[in-house]
């Protein structure tokens, strides 16, 4: 785990700024093209860490050393989306 | 003759019943005391006698009234009564009519609160400066929360209707009475330290101000103030305001809405996404479609058998470009792309035909043009397109013209 790893609202933000920059039409071609596959990329990851499988419910407690367990938990499940979505 | 008025028993009741209820003071009083024999009847009405170390009362509370008690009145219970003194006609008893009921001490309470929200606001507990604020894409979310309860699953329901990929992590806790408040901040703690958790929930349902009381404890509190990821509290109904609340990053007035602000919906964010990407490939079509109109005056200027000492260059450029172009996935791009090679090949293959059957020639490295003696060394490969053919061919000396 690093913490470098920008985050997603910070990939956002730079994904925003270079749409901005490209929409100027002051780049030339070459930048624009650099830019493009900058940004492709930016997409990619974010699309890749908003389309994470269905996630669980974990249980956390500590142990006699202080250190965290964490366990999956049975009190709450993902249930299959029906048609019918209750507000 | 009978001078003595006698009444019926109804009369005498009826009459003690109007001069009771004509009576100001004994309208809308407060009345102080324990419950005793206390009795809920199937209709809803309760029934119990208030008393205090010398003194005792009958009193009912009709069911429209006893429906909006936020607690569950008991034997023993200490609390202050609103309500009317009246006459059961029926048993010559004399009772009080309750209207409005609450905890006694309830008071002391909130005073209590008060002084403990005066102290931590001067300490700046609850700045708004100091509100973190919360990811947008959380990576995992902490609940310190009751296991048991519709809580946990009120957040995780509606948190993952909206993204299905947040894990949620949760410290089972106590949520009411003795130590409840300790656990919780310790919840906090624990729920601090773990690396898979970027927002936290402190959560519990609707209750009594008793039951809602660790909440308003100094040391959960300090521990929300403390954490260093953002807090967000979503303690009883909506309208409850507990110390937690100002102390945490953000307040949602239920479980569910803390789940709603939290979380984000996937579906939204990919489409923010998709549009943004969409908005990088229309502005590199944009300036491709120029690009292209520019290739298309260059090409008619060389089909009038101009020759251009840019040409090497252009065509150079243009070639870089599509290698540069076809690399991208995107099948748009490969479209224009295509267009840029078909225009490219129009340019280096058929115009200057006509030029170089004229002598002139066309030295490449590679797919490079060599439009200079700069760029080629000594003993280089290079390959000389004529009219009819190519001659491979190698730089035995090169020398550069004087300036």
């Amino acid at each position: 785990m690093t913490d470098k790893k920008p985050s997603f609202e910070e990939d956002l933000a730079k994904l925003e700024a270079l749409a901005e920059q490209m929409e100027q039409g002051e780049m030339p071609l070459e930048k624009l093209l650099d830019a493009y596959e900058k940004g492709a990329k930016l997409a990619k990851s974010l699309e890749d860490r908003l389309k994470a499988a269905a996630a669980r419910l974990y249980e956390v407690s500590q142990k006699k050393d202080g250190s965290l367990a964490v366990t999956e938990s049975g009190v709450a499940k993902q249930e299959p989306l029906s048609d019918g979505t209750e507000e | 003759m009978n001078t003595r008025l006698t009444l019926t028993v109804e009369e005498l009741n009826e009459y003690v019943r109007k001069s009771l209820a004509g009576d100001p003071m004994l309208r809308n009083l407060f009345l102080r005391g324990e419950i005793s024999n206390f009795k809920r009847h199937v209709s809803g009405h309760l029934y119990f006698t208030l008393k205090d170390e010398k003194s005792a009362i009958q009193c009912a509370m009709f069911r429209t009234s006893a429906m909006g008690l936020a607690f569950r009145p008991e034997n023993g219970m200490k609390v202050i009564l609103r309500g009317s003194v009246g006459l059961y006609v029926k048993a010559g008893s004399y009772q009080f009519y309750a209207e409005g009921m609450e905890e006694e001490g309830l008071g002391e309470i909130h005073l209590r609160m008060e002084a403990l929200k005066k102290e931590l606001q001067a300490e700046g507990l609850f700045d708004a400066s100091l509100k973190k604020p919360l990811p947008l894409l959380p990576k995992g979310i902490g609940i310190a929360t009751s296991k048991t309860g519709a809580v946990i699953h009120d957040i995780t329901r509606v948190g993952w209707r909206r993204h299905p990929g947040i894990p949620f992590y949760l410290v089972p806790v106590k949520v009411q009475g003795e130590g409840a408040a300790q656990e919780i901040a310790r919840a906090v703690e624990m729920l601090d330290r773990l690396d898979a958790v970027d927002v936290i929930i402190v959560a519990r349902g609707g209750g009594s101000l008793e039951d809602l009381w660790p909440f308003n404890e100094e040391v959960l509190a300090r521990a929300i103030f403390a954490c260093s990821k953002p807090v967000v509290s979503a303690v009883g109904h909506e309208t409850d305001f507990s110390i937690s609340d100002f102390a945490a990053d953000l307040r949602a007035p239920t479980p569910s809405a803390a789940a709603e602000l939290t979380v984000p919906q996937r579906d939204q964010l990919l489409l923010t996404v998709e549009k943004l990407h969409a908005r990088t490939r229309r502005a590199c079509e944009m300036a491709l479609a120029e690009q292209t109109a520019v290739l298309a005056d260059l090409s008619a200027r060389v089909a009038r058998q101009t020759p251009d000492k840019q040409l090497g260059v252009i065509v150079e450029r243009v070639q870089g470009l599509k290698r540069r172009i076809t690399l991208l996935a995107r099948q748009e791009m490969q479209r224009k792309a295509q267009r840029l090679s078909e225009l490219t090949m129009r340019i280096t293959a058929a115009s200057p035909k006509a030029t170089l059957a004229r002598g002139y020639a066309i030295v490449r490295q590679g797919t490079k043009t060599i439009g200079s003696v700069k760029l080629l060394q000594q003993n280089d490969p290079f390959t000389v397109l004529l009219s009819d053919g190519t001659v491979e061919a190698k730089a035995l000396r090169i020398q550069e013209d004087a300036q």
